[in-house]
């Protein structure tokens, strides 16, 4: 069946945007992955690159000194900084990475 | 106001009624109208990275990242087998993003390519400028050209790859795309921890300015999941050959040079310009049709069995 060839943009941009209210209106439409961290209350493996140093010490309950510890971050970063920004201050450094020593530092405090 | 004088500079002289007049006006109206709906979306996409570089750290704006379809792509893999962690800065909006393009690739095509990525607009802007500045295009080969053509299915391999073994989203650091478009160069410039970022850039700018759509054509990765999908779609323009003269009119403007006029259907590759149906002069020579190339090949097979 024929049609006009107009149709070929106008049923793009209105399945492209029509998706994108659809999730918007369904309550899927996140662009940030940023929440509020309770105390103590965050597991190690939920970390985030959004989140400060100072958040990953408060949410998980760890001290500042363990943390730059296992994580081989130098005393200089200040707490406020986000993960995703030490990537270039910290050689080899990955959110990844973090998460894997924050567990094995957490998991004998936990286990007493 | 007289607007004859703008409207002939635009090759819209609307007294002159010969047909190949109309056809050109046809031609001009269409691909205004698509560089208008290309900017509305730069606009918004440049707005987004200005209004979030002004909130700061602590804004509540979407980054750049997070409203990139191919970020949907990259993180898919990750999604599926960490059962729903994302590759650090994507976010549910590429999910959302990706469903939309594969939705709309499917109905319609390869029009992202054409009405609607910001980077295709900068391209298209280089295009106008080169012939503005009578600067020579560099006109790839045929042979070379369609050997090219696989190198965005290679870098789409590579980009997964390397997302999937540092689980992050690794082609940031080159994407001209992100580069251009997330204002980085104008809000925090640093050249010695961007300078690939940007010396990409600016080669990828150079080489679309000489050759058009060079990033479309031959590297980009969305392109290819694009292209993929579009062998799919349920519109697609067609030739019919016993209408056709094959004057060739129709590969003239074409973006992405495909070989509209030896060609059954117009390639998945194609971006939905459409400025080779309106340049068309043959009337239903080229046209829009509903039913994709899947099933009038399943047509063929299934009326082969019956027979």
């Amino acid at each position: 069946m024929k049609v006009s060839p107009f149709l070929i943009p106008i049923v793009f941009i209105i399945a492209f945007l029509g998706t994108v209210f659809a999730a918007q209106r369904m309550g899927l439409w996140s662009t940030s992955g940023r929440v509020e961290v309770a105390p103590q209350q965050l597991a190690p493996a939920d970390i985030k690159g959004w989140m400060t140093l100072q958040q990953v010490i408060d949410g998980v309950g760890i001290s500042q000194e363990m943390l730059y510890r296992v994580t081989g971050i130098p005393a200089s970063v200040p707490a406020t900084t986000a993960l995703k920004d030490l990537e270039e201050v910290v050689p080899n450094f990955s959110v990844t990475a973090l998460r894997t020593a924050v567990q094995e530092a957490v998991t004998p405090l936990q286990s007493r | 106001m007289n607007t004859q004088p703008v409207l002939k500079s635009l090759f819209l002289d609307l007294n002159d009624r010969t047909p190949v007049a109309r056809r050109q006006r046809r031609l001009a109206w269409t691909q205004h109208a698509r560089h208008l709906v290309q900017l509305a979306f730069a606009a918004f996409i440049l707005a987004g990275s200005v209004a979030h570089y002004l909130a700061g750290e602590n804004g509540n704006t979407a980054s750049i990242d997070a409203l990139c379809p191919f970020g949907g792509v990259e993180t898919m893999w990750r999604l599926v087998t960490s059962g729903g962690q994302f590759v650090s800065r994507t976010h549910l909006s590429n999910l959302v993003l990706l469903a939309g393009l594969v939705v709309g690739t499917l109905l319609a095509g390869g029009a992202f390519c054409g009405w609607v990525c910001p980077f295709g607009a900068v391209q298209d802007l280089l295009n106008w400028l080169r012939i503005r500045l009578h600067v020579k295009p560099i006109e790839v080969p045929a042979r070379l050209d369609a050997v090219l053509r696989y190198v965005r299915f290679m870098v789409l391999a590579l980009v997964l790859y390397q997302t999937i073994v540092q689980t992050k989203l690794w082609f940031a650091e080159f994407d001209p795309y992100r580069t251009l478009f997330g204002l980085g160069w104008l809000f925090e410039y640093n050249l010695l921890a961007s300078w690939p970022a940007y010396a990409f850039t600016l080669v990828v700018l150079a080489v679309s300015f000489l050759i058009e759509r060079a990033w479309c054509r031959y590297f980009c990765p969305l392109g290819s999941v694009v292209s993929l999908l579009g062998r799919f779609s349920l519109l697609r323009i067609r030739r019919e050959e016993s209408a056709c003269k094959s004057c060739q009119l129709c590969n003239r403007p074409c973006p992405v040079r495909l070989n509209v006029a030896e060609s059954r259907a117009v390639s998945s590759n194609g971006v939905g310009c459409l400025a080779c149906v309106e340049s068309c002069p043959r009337p239903g020579a080229l046209t829009v049709s509903l039913a994709p190339t899947w099933a009038s090949s399943l047509r063929t097979v299934l009326g082969h069995k019956r027979s």
